[in-house]
């Protein structure tokens, strides 16, 4: 996976280079993901087409913030697809 | 020395204060000097090897919006420093390079065929937190050998600019000089990639499986060649008959032109006789400058071919599989492939040779390798080579078709090259003895190399040693002019006859009493004090001793001095009378030359590169007792076989 800008500063979209992308949603729902968004570091996620959206929390800053998420993110798509989030390997169990 | 030899392998020139400042980082042979010679118009060497760039350099570039100053760096895989030349990358960026402000914005140049690799570099330029701007290079050899990469995603994947570029054409140079002009407009990732090697490489995967990044195919040329070339038998037979025909090549090819210009040489000297005569300004123009610097420019031939030979070799990409092939060979001398990188540097002069062994990891590797490095025969020793072997193999002598004088010029460089190797292995044994680091070396692919780069290379070593010839050999041309002119001796020459007048005032110069006060040191080798003025005079560099034997005998014929040279015999002692070029003394002056460290600029840059003057000290020391032993073991076994 890797990080590209989103539409605002706040938001950065984490791209899997998988498809079918199906588990995404079910990624974007893991406690890992669940738990920044409780203690404020994400306003939001959002499974999108190919991507998992994340929006930063009120007054967070990327820069301090962006290793937690990272592994956060990392967390959420290697439970549902091992393996996804190192990239195509040719042996990743996709998800329909 | 060569000259090609004493400037440093890329210029390096100051940037007006306040000028933007952007580097240019990259991997190993991914064409960042290429990019930085298009980009000011400068003219770094280039090669198709790892490890050509060893010293940062600097240039202006012109923009649309005005000027900015690059700086072209060693290339590096990472920027965690293994070896000095990636040491220089780090120091750069971390602005802790005297004099050299931290860049405001840093270019990483990304070989497109080996991009899986690059963008671990490209991932640690971006967590510096400055502007950057990615150029990908060699598109188009990726796309020939079935590659594919989408540039457009590849930006966005990476969140940086992305400008393709494919340098020896300018293909992209365009674009990249008028981006220069704004780095603060330069796009940014949201953060930087991550730092943990685990998930950096799933975002280098990630990016390049969002770039469509196929890898091309093998280059099948250069697998069916390098089957050839790097087969353990077949490869080191394909190098010695290569270098073997590099030899014969110069000698057959040069030796024609030389001929020429020694004619060239001897009609001015007639005209010198007949329009200015035989007074003072005269015997200036006829002995130190057509018989001290033109004996020396006789050689120019020799030496063009040389680097000529050189620049091809390095542009095909044979140089990394000479590196390769001697890998095993050098393991057993304690150095490495990389060393010997060094040492094939060493042939065209030993000061770039000494500064690349800044790619050498290891320091006590690296000691050795500099230590040994003088041995390997530099364009500086190739006249004083022509020239001696003229005297001890009569031109035209051939066996088969093998040019005898080829031959000769072949085993005195294969001479030079075991003895780098048996001195570099007695190093590693003592004084540096410790493990070897293991050897990488990226085998770029068969490149057909461009005849304006080859022709714009030799140039510029040709240029270097034609400036040597007018700064460094002239001087002391000049100088011993003075010493052999002076005294006059206007009373006790007259009535004799130009030649004799000449012979007397030759024998009684300065000069004369200088080579006498240290004839007996060279005594048991057969030199007399004319050769002892000329090894004396070559302290400063080797080419020094061909034209003051042109001076000498210049002075003693000035029409014809190679004849008179030739048929130089001793003027007193013991061996009055016999010829003074013998085979005994002919060989071992060969034998003194291949050893002897006879060049002050070698001796500046080993204590430049080993912060010592220890090792330079070291090496004059062992270089000139081998050479003296050597040559006095030399003549004797020649007098033993010819008499």
């Amino acid at each position: 996976m890797h990080p590209v800008a989103g539409p605002d500063a706040a938001t950065v979209r984490w791209v899997v280079p998988h498809e079918p992308y199906a588990f995404l949603a079910a990624a974007a729902g893991h406690g890992a993901l669940r738990e920044l968004v409780a203690d404020g570091t994400l306003a939001g996620i959002e499974a999108l087409a190919t991507c998992l959206q994340t929006r930063l929390g009120p007054e967070r800053r990327w820069a301090a913030e962006a290793d937690r998420v990272r592994a956060a993110v990392r967390a959420a798509l290697e439970a549902q697809a091992p393996g996804c989030a190192s990239g195509p390997c040719g042996s990743c169990p996709r998800s329909a | 020395m060569s000259a090609a030899c004493h400037d440093d392998p890329a210029p390096e020139r100051g940037a007006p204060t306040g000028l933007r400042r952007i580097a240019l980082i990259g991997s190993p042979n991914a064409g960042k000097t290429t990019i930085f010679n298009q980009l000011t118009g400068l003219r770094a060497h280039t090669a198709n090897y790892p490890g050509v760039t060893v010293t940062r350099s600097e240039g202006m570039a012109h923009t649309p919006a005005g000027r900015v100053a690059v700086e072209d760096v060693p290339g590096t895989y990472s920027l965690s420093a293994m070896s000095p030349d990636e040491q220089v990358v780090v120091d750069l960026l971390d602005g802790t390079l005297p004099g050299c402000p931290t860049p405001d914005a840093l270019v990483v140049v990304l070989d497109a065929t080996t991009l899986r690799r690059s963008l671990t570099l490209a991932a640690q330029a971006m967590a510096r937190h400055q502007p950057t701007l990615v150029a990908v290079t060699m598109l188009d050899e990726h796309a020939a050998r079935g590659g594919r990469l989408d540039l457009p995603a590849l930006a966005e994947a990476l969140g940086v600019g992305v400008v393709g570029v494919i340098p020896p054409s300018g293909e992209g140079i365009a674009e990249l000089r008028a981006r220069l002009d704004r780095p603060q407009d330069w796009a940014e990732p949201p953060f930087p990639p991550p730092a943990d090697s685990e998930e950096q490489t799933a975002w280098v995967r990630s990016v390049l499986a969002a770039a469509d990044y196929h890898a091309p195919r093998p280059d099948a040329t250069t697998r069916a060649v390098d089957d050839v070339l790097l087969h353990p038998l077949w490869g080191g037979v394909v190098f010695v008959a290569v270098m073997f025909a590099f030899f014969q090549t110069i000698f057959t090819v040069a030796a024609p032109i030389q001929d020429t210009l020694q004619r060239g040489l001897g009609w001015l000297a007639e005209q010198v006789a007949d329009h200015v005569g035989h007074g003072f300004v005269g015997a200036f123009l006829s002995e130190a400058v057509i018989g001290g610097v033109g004996s020396v420019l006789v050689f120019v031939p020799q030496v063009a071919l040389l680097f000529l030979l050189i620049a091809l070799l390095e542009g095909l990409g044979y140089m990394a599989r000479a590196a390769y092939l001697m890998d095993r060979i050098m393991a057993a001398t304690g150095l490495d492939g990389r060393a010997f990188v060094a040492m094939l540097s060493s042939f065209a002069c030993a000061v770039p040779g000494i500064m690349a062994t800044r790619t050498i990891g290891s320091s006590k590797t690296r000691i050795a390798t500099i230590l040994a490095a003088p041995l390997m025969p530099c364009s500086a020793r190739l006249p004083v080579y022509v020239l001696l072997v003229g005297l001890l193999v009569p031109s035209g002598t051939r066996w088969g078709p093998v040019q005898a004088q080829g031959v000769a010029m072949f085993a005195l460089y294969v001479l030079g090259g075991l003895s780098a190797m048996v001195s570099a292995r007695v190093l590693r044994s003592t004084v540096l003895r410790g493990e070897l680091v293991p050897f990488y070396l990226e085998m770029p692919p068969y490149r057909m190399p461009r005849l304006r780069s080859v022709l714009l290379s030799s140039w510029s070593s040709v240029r270097m040693f034609l400036r040597k010839a007018g700064t460094i050999i002239f001087g002391t041309a000049v100088v011993l002019w003075a010493l052999l002119a002076f005294p006059t001796r206007d009373a006790e020459t007259i009535g004799l006859d130009q030649a004799h007048a000449s012979a007397y005032v030759l024998e009684h110069s300065y000069a004369a009493q200088l080579g006498r006060a240290i004839e007996p040191v060279f005594e048991p080798l057969g030199f007399d004090w004319r050769i002892d003025l000329g090894l004396v005079g070559a302290v400063s560099a080797r080419e020094v001793f061909v034209s003051t034997l042109g001076q000498v005998w210049a002075a003693t014929d000035p029409e014809d001095p190679s004849a008179a040279l030739a048929e130089a015999t001793y003027l007193d002692g013991p061996r009055a009378g016999e010829p003074l070029f013998s085979a005994p003394t002919v060989v071992a002056l060969l034998v003194w030359f291949v050893y002897a460290l006879q060049c002050m600029s070698t001796v500046a840059v080993m204590r430049r590169e080993t912060g010592s003057w220890r090792w330079p000290a070291l090496a004059l020391t062992y270089l000139t007792l081998i050479a003296y032993a050597a040559a006095w073991l030399a003549r004797l076994i020649t007098l033993a076989v010819t008499t």
